[in-house]
């Protein structure tokens, strides 16, 4: 990677690729097309690090999640996790891998057995990795671990009912720290809690971070979150990235319209913004990834697209050839380390100002 | 609405669930509900159309008035039929919302034919009319598709077009993006926008994202634990919040424009709606808490220049902090 960031490499992952087989008939099967819902994928995290990943639904997100704590196995390219590759890992080889990547689920509520205490889900990890804490420990490990997610020791046995969605979060959280994991991947964490309560978690994630040196993979939609738990982002459309870089290339310096739009379109929480602030509309939703669109995924609501052919003489409704025909590789933008997948990133900035 | 008291009738007790909530909305205006999950801003709407389970709910007190009417005295029948053709609502969950076994024309003239006797044809010209207002794509063969057959975002437009059909004077949207992508969720909120405008519909908007209301709302009602604790216009609301918990709201949520360090968190949770604290509702959460709010009778509405009020004993204060 040219990015000469601080921090050893925890988690690489180049090209990754992941089809689901669309298949017809009662008796015989037969493959009639493909899913693509992860289409070559290169990301790397760095210990002490946050990653978010923003997408919308059909991008891939939860599939690349899915990919990297093993529950899916990829179709084709690697995950190198401490430079160890672990994509065509078997189940036993894998149980040491989950020690060191843990994932932290969107849903407080289903995530959690209601017939365990909660002693119980937080130490039932140490039971499949014994050597996670000796055995006349456990009990004090997972006292440790409550207080560590800012819980009451002492409601080691009550049940996850008895809690509020915020407190099962915690929970959640201190599950994935029993086995003490490098890696967190976060799948919309905050995404089901209340507004005050959201707030409560991320400081927490931060804490965390800081105390344990941990790198998060932080999965979602909600981009001011992003934005505020960030370092490094990217952004993806259709199983593929659009654009990556630190969080202020990508929010600031932002290199790919599809980034644009959908920053433009997070309404802020400034009424005097209001008249000055106008949201880029994307005409249409997300094509399926069973079929994606030929050339740059994005070109058939791309923004940007039209204004490109009128300056070239077009009458500004077509889009360039080149974006129906030619797939946009990831382009080294100004500074280091930001990527964009755009024919025409360096026309995004300046025609985002004037746009209306 | 004056003074709405709703209660719900559990095994652990009666909760009350809307306690006295007081507001109005003018033709052309958009008024935002905003509250987390028990502040009582669903149930305050569910009450206006009248759709509450009763039991176990059951209106304790207050008035519902649309243009003079007082919709409470009406029976239940006499209160549905009104609202039909007055008052429209949009819910959260759009497929939840829809019957999967009708076509999205057959249920959109529902009413149409049942009440106003449209014949098929009538109803499906109709249609169509309505899922081009909504801008739903190739409506003339949409209209005859089932809800299953809609993306997220074409079925709220689909329920948009619902509750357009009989045109409302007022329009009640309960969470209308909540379920939607980033890039959907503008698109439904320009179109609404601009359907209200062409219209002069009222339109009653009740969210928990800050960010919706201060680009969509003229007015705003901030409700915890069933109570409305600051009603002002947005403005007045974000620039100089004169309750502490809209103060400490807007300072809790990260923003997309800037970085920022630490978010200064709210502490605690909302409260159980069985046990709410004596006093204050929101006084074991608040920072400038002081004993008068720790006990007796919650905290009487101080009415504030421009047209703003606030339920806190500090709300003058509070406002020229900021």
């Amino acid at each position: 990677m040219p990015d000469g960031s601080e921090g050893d490499v925890l988690l690489q992952v180049d090209d990754l690729v992941k089809y689901y087989p669309v298949r017809r008939g009662v008796v015989f099967k037969r493959t009639v097309g493909q899913v693509r819902a992860v289409d070559g994928v290169s990301l790397t995290l760095r210990r002490g690090q946050t990653l978010g990943l923003v997408g919308e639904s059909g991008s891939g997100k939860s599939t690349l999640a899915k990919l990297l704590v093993g529950v899916e196995a990829p179709t084709s390219g690697r995950i190198l996790v401490e430079g160890v590759d672990v994509s065509g890992m078997k189940r036993a080889e894998r149980r040491r891998l989950r020690r060191t990547i843990q994932l932290i689920f969107q849903d407080p509520y289903t995530s959690l057995n209601p017939r365990m205490s909660v002693g119980e889900i937080v130490g039932e990890a140490f039971a499949i990795h014994p050597d996670a804490a000796p055995k006349g420990a456990r009990t004090k490990a997972v006292r440790e671990l409550l207080d560590l997610v800012g819980l009451n020791p002492d409601h080691l046995n009550r049940y996850p009912h008895q809690f509020s969605g915020g407190q099962r979060q915690r929970i959640g959280i201190a599950r994935a720290l029993a086995v003490k994991p490098r890696i967190l991947i976060c799948d919309e964490p905050v995404s089901a809690l209340d507004v005050s309560i959201q707030g409560q978690v991320i400081n927490l994630l931060e804490k965390l971070q800081d105390e344990l040196g941990l790198a998060y993979l932080f999965i979602a939609h909600d981009l001011s979150v992003v934005r505020h738990i960030a370092d490094q982002v990217a952004v993806m459309y259709l199983g593929r990235t659009a654009e990556t870089g630190t969080d202020v290339q990508v929010f600031e310096q932002t290199r790919h319209p599809y980034s644009r739009a959908l920053m433009s379109a997070v309404p802020l929480p400034d009424p005097t913004l209001r008249d000055t602030r106008r949201p880029i509309v994307l005409e249409g939703e997300v094509p399926s990834p069973a079929a994606p669109p030929s050339g740059c995924r994005f070109h058939t609501r791309c923004w940007l697209a039209p204004i490109v052919a009128g300056r070239e003489g077009g009458d500004g409704t077509g889009v360039p050839s080149v974006c129906s025909t030619v797939q946009p590789e990831l382009e080294q933008q100004e500074a280091s380390g930001h990527l964009a997948a755009c024919h025409f990133a360096a026309d995004v900035t300046s025609e985002a100002v004037g746009h209306d | 609405m004056t003074d709405l008291v709703v209660e719900f009738s559990t095994a652990d007790g009666v909760v009350r669930a809307v306690d006295g909530l007081t507001y109005s909305v003018d033709a052309g205006r958009t008024l935002a509900i905003v509250g987390e999950s028990g502040s009582g801003k669903s149930v305050s709407s569910l009450a206006v159309m009248g759709l509450l389970q009763s039991p176990p709910a059951r209106i304790a007190g207050g008035s519902i008035r649309f243009n003079g009417t007082e919709l409470l005295t009406m029976s239940r029948k006499q209160h549905r039929a009104y609202c039909g053709e007055h008052i429209g609502m949009v819910f959260q969950d759009a497929l939840a919302a829809l019957n999967p076994v009708y076509t999205v024309g057959w249920q959109l003239t529902e009413a149409l034919r049942a009440r106003h006797g449209f014949s098929r044809r009538q109803a499906r010209t109709r249609a169509i009319e309505l899922l081009d207002m909504v801008k739903v794509p190739a409506a003339r063969q949409r209209v005859s598709e089932y809800p299953h057959q809609f993306s997220g975002g074409m079925r709220q437009r689909v329920m948009i077009a619902m509750a357009l059909a009989m045109d409302p004077e007022v329009l009640i949207a309960d969470e209308p993006t909540t379920a939607l992508d980033v890039t959907v969720q503008a698109q439904i909120m320009t179109l609404l926008a601009e359907i209200q405008a062409e219209r002069q519909m009222g339109l009653i908007l009740i969210t928990h994202d800050l960010g919706v209301v201060a680009t969509v709302a003229d007015q705003v009602t901030v409700m915890y634990a069933g109570r409305a604790v600051e009603q002002a216009p947005v403005l007045e609301a974000y620039g100089s919040p004169a309750h502490p918990y809209t103060k400490a709201l807007l300072q809790s949520i990260p923003r997309l424009d800037r970085k920022g360090g630490e978010l200064e968190v709210i502490p605690g949770r909302p409260p159980d709606l069985l046990a709410v604290p004596a006093g204050c509702p929101f006084h074991p959460r608040c920072e400038r808490a002081e004993d008068v709010c720790r006990t007796g009778a919650p905290p009487p509405v101080v009415e504030l220049p421009g047209g703003r009020s606030a339920a806190c004993h500090f709300a003058q204060e509070v406002m020229t902090d900021a």
